[in-house]
């Protein structure tokens, strides 16, 4: 803007500095809970690069361009609008992260989600994002965002005054490579059972990180895709109501064979891809979390009243419900661990094979309704060639998620091993944090108190609720089972931690 | 007095010593989870406890007293904030300031024990007081509320994990079954004076008076 004084744009930048400065400083202050510290002092730095890089240049304007004044004022202007440009995005982009942090969960679950992500990557740092929307969303993270910025600057610099900007940065803070997001509808926040959900916004994060997609043959599946091109191409196109009469034009008329291939394949493969992602994040977090996902999943379904609809992102609920009931089959929790029992008969291991046959017993049951359900989906154009592309692939794609995860798989054989301790604690009222195994107490795993929790609440939380006074409200009870899981989960990541300092 | 009565009162008041705090500790019916060290917290006569990361802090308020019989909720959160002070960070406890914390230990009381809670002598030494309710139920579950006062001349420091206190576990004569709880506190809890059921028997005693 020609009417605004340079100054103006100056002033503007200094303003703008040290406003965020201010408020960066109360977010450092707060330290909040479940987000990357990482990611407070990346942006801290972004702004400190920002500040750096418009003083510089503007004493650089002014020693070389002392007599040339309005060359002068223009140079300020492009540095200082460069600046703000800058300044905003870290307004619009980092600070809504940075403010929902503060709707965060008092118990840290942080360090657990971070300990698993480490298991396939260092230097990625996550934080969790409570957000408003009903929704949980892996949003892909930011690389080397300080690194990136001070790139951007540096580009900008003269020679003489290269490094200026990089010398700002404190050297020995090491900002990690990967800084990423997972959000979570904030009513959940207190809810342990629910956020087993995040298992599989991670699963996305470890299939980026893998690159587990990529490695699939992948081709659409040729008898559908034919099909329902056929069926665009000999679909009518739409006129206005009134319009002329006569015969119907299609798709094909207009646009011809050649011109619309590409874009229905174009828009095939994005389906079909947005889907394979999310099976492999599916299979991912059940051999991570076990029956707990299956669970808090089949929860997540009915919260959003969500119809056995695919839709472009996500496959039909019922095949996805139908999927992890396959993979908890393979993963032994239908009957075959029940049957290892058989014949034990010391007290603990009767009690573990009642354990596993309840699970066995949900999961049946559940399986049952998902049959009946699964051959009623409607699969059409698009939707049909992505199902039956997925069909087609779904082998391979377990083949490869299988050994990535093999490792910490959550498997039956160590559900019936450390669940039953877990629920045992649950409905003394006692938060399940350690186990006494083989005469030394041990930090229950994050998936057995998990999984202890829903076995629970899905098959008999009355013996929880019944602890308890009877005019305590139903919701206070289940509020403070929540907090047992939660408390478990924070103080069994201390004690491994506490074991390994 | 019956001879069963004073049968089961025979060893009821006596402290547990290391051994007896072991032996209960093991069998799984007395918890105090998790120690991080359990040879150095499971001392002679006592089990050391630490700072939870939870804690409620006083703030200036406009209420002009605290009259437990005219107390509700809101009023209480006037004056009493919940905050977390996580690892790594600290929280100052000025002189003559006082705060709520919790217990990291989550501890489940046996019918058969019940506890005191003190403060560690190192601490004390240094004007750290942390108990004025310090007795534990038999049968009692939870994260212990500690009310934590400084009352020396320089700020303290308090960080999760600090071992500041002590619990000591004694017999008691046992309950027939467990309590029936009204909750299960993770964290410190904030008073509640405004739930008495007295304040209502009270107010029909004065009005008949």
């Amino acid at each position: 803007m020609k009417s605004l004084e340079t100054s103006v744009f100056v002033d503007a930048v200094a303003q703008k500095t040290a406003s965020l400065r201010e408020l960066l400083a109360e977010f450092r202050r707060e330290s909040l809970r479940n987000t990357s510290q990482h990611f407070i002092r990346g942006v801290q730095a972004v702004v400190d690069a920002v500040e750096a890089f418009h003083k510089n240049r503007m004493r650089h304007t002014n020693e070389n361009f002392s007599n040339q004044s309005s060359f002068q004022d223009e140079q300020k202007r492009f540095y200082s609008k460069l600046s703000l440009q800058l300044l905003a995005q870290v307004h619009e982009k980092y600070l809504p992260l940075l403010y929902s942090g503060r709707q965060q969960n008092e118990f840290l679950v942080l360090p657990s989600i971070r300990r698993a992500i480490s298991l396939f990557q260092s230097e990625v740092e996550l934080s969790l994002v409570p957000s408003c929307e009903f929704n949980y969303m892996y949003d892909g993270g930011m690389e080397n965002f300080v690194e990136k910025t001070v790139g951007i600057l540096e580009q900008y610099l003269d020679a003489k005054n290269k490094g200026a900007v990089r010398a700002v940065l404190d050297p020995g803070q090491k900002h990690p490579r990967w800084i990423t997001f997972v959000h979570f509808p904030v009513v959940e926040r207190n809810s342990a059972l629910n956020l087993v959900i995040l298992g599989h916004e991670i699963g996305h994060l470890i299939d980026q990180i893998r690159q587990l997609y990529k490695q699939l043959p992948f081709e659409l599946e040729k008898e559908s895709y034919n099909k329902s091109f056929e069926e665009v191409c000999g679909s009518p196109m739409r006129t206005k109501a009134g319009g002329a009469k006569g015969d119907q034009l299609t798709f094909e008329d207009v646009f011809t064979r050649a011109a619309l291939e590409p874009q229905f394949r174009a828009q095939c493969i994005a389906v079909a891809t947005n889907w394979i992602r999310e099976v492999i994040a599916d299979l991912l977090a059940i051999h991570a979390l076990g029956p707990s996902y299956f669970f808090a999943f089949s929860e997540l379904l009915a919260h959003g009243a969500q119809e056995n609809r695919p839709s472009d992102s996500h496959p039909a609920p019922c095949f996805r419900l139908n999927m992890l009931l396959d993979e908890l089959s393979f993963m032994g929790y239908f009957g075959a661990a029940s049957a290892r029992a058989e014949g034990e008969e010391d007290k603990s291991k009767t009690q573990s094979k009642n354990d596993q046959s309840r699970v066995a017993a949900l999961l049946s049951a559940s399986q049952a309704r998902v049959l009946a359900e699964l051959p009623t989906t409607s699969y059409k154009g698009i939707m049909d060639v992505s199902q039956k592309t997925i069909e087609k692939y779904l082998d391979q794609i377990r083949s490869l998620v299988r050994p990535s995860i093999s490792p910490y798989s959550y498997t039956a054989d160590k559900y019936q091993r450390e669940v039953p301790l877990v629920i045992d604690a649950l409905v003394q009222g006692i938060a399940p944090i350690e186990a006494l195994v083989n005469g030394k107490f041990q930090p229950n795993s994050i998936p057995a108190i998990l999984n202890g929790g829903w076995e629970l609440y899905k098959s008999d939380i009355q013996s929880f609720y019944e602890r308890f006074r009877d005019n305590i409200p139903i919701q206070d009870r289940l509020s403070t089972f929540n907090q047992l899981l939660f408390k478990a989960i924070e103080a069994s990541e201390v004690v491994r931690l506490w074991q390994k300092a | 007095m019956a001879e069963s009565l004073k049968a089961e009162l025979a060893g009821a008041g006596a402290v547990l010593t290391q051994s007896a705090l072991l032996d209960r500790l093991n069998s799984g019916d007395l918890i105090i989870s998790p120690l991080l060290d359990r040879e150095k917290q499971v001392g002679a006569g006592s089990v050391d406890v630490s700072l939870g990361t939870k804690f409620i802090t006083s703030q200036r308020s406009q209420i002009t007293e605290i009259d437990p019989r005219a107390l509700n909720n809101e009023q209480i959160r006037e004056f009493q904030r919940a905050t977390v002070t996580t690892f790594g960070q600290k929280l100052t406890l000025h002189p003559h300031n006082f705060v709520l914390g919790c217990t990291f230990e989550f501890i489940r009381m046996p019918l058969d024990l019940c506890g005191f809670v003190l403060s560690r002598s190192a601490y004390g030494r240094a004007g750290l007081l942390i108990a004025t309710a310090t007795y534990v139920h038999p049968g009692w579950h939870g994260c212990l509320t500690l009310e934590l006062e400084n009352l020396g001349e320089v700020p303290i420091i308090l960080r999760p994990l600090t071992d500041v206190g002590q619990l000591v576990v004694m017999y008691s004569a046992k309950l027939n079954e467990h309590p029936k709880l009204k909750s299960i506190p993770v964290g410190p809890a904030f008073t509640s004076l405004s739930k008495d059921p007295r304040w209502k028997k009270l107010e029909n005693l004065e009005k008949n008076l």
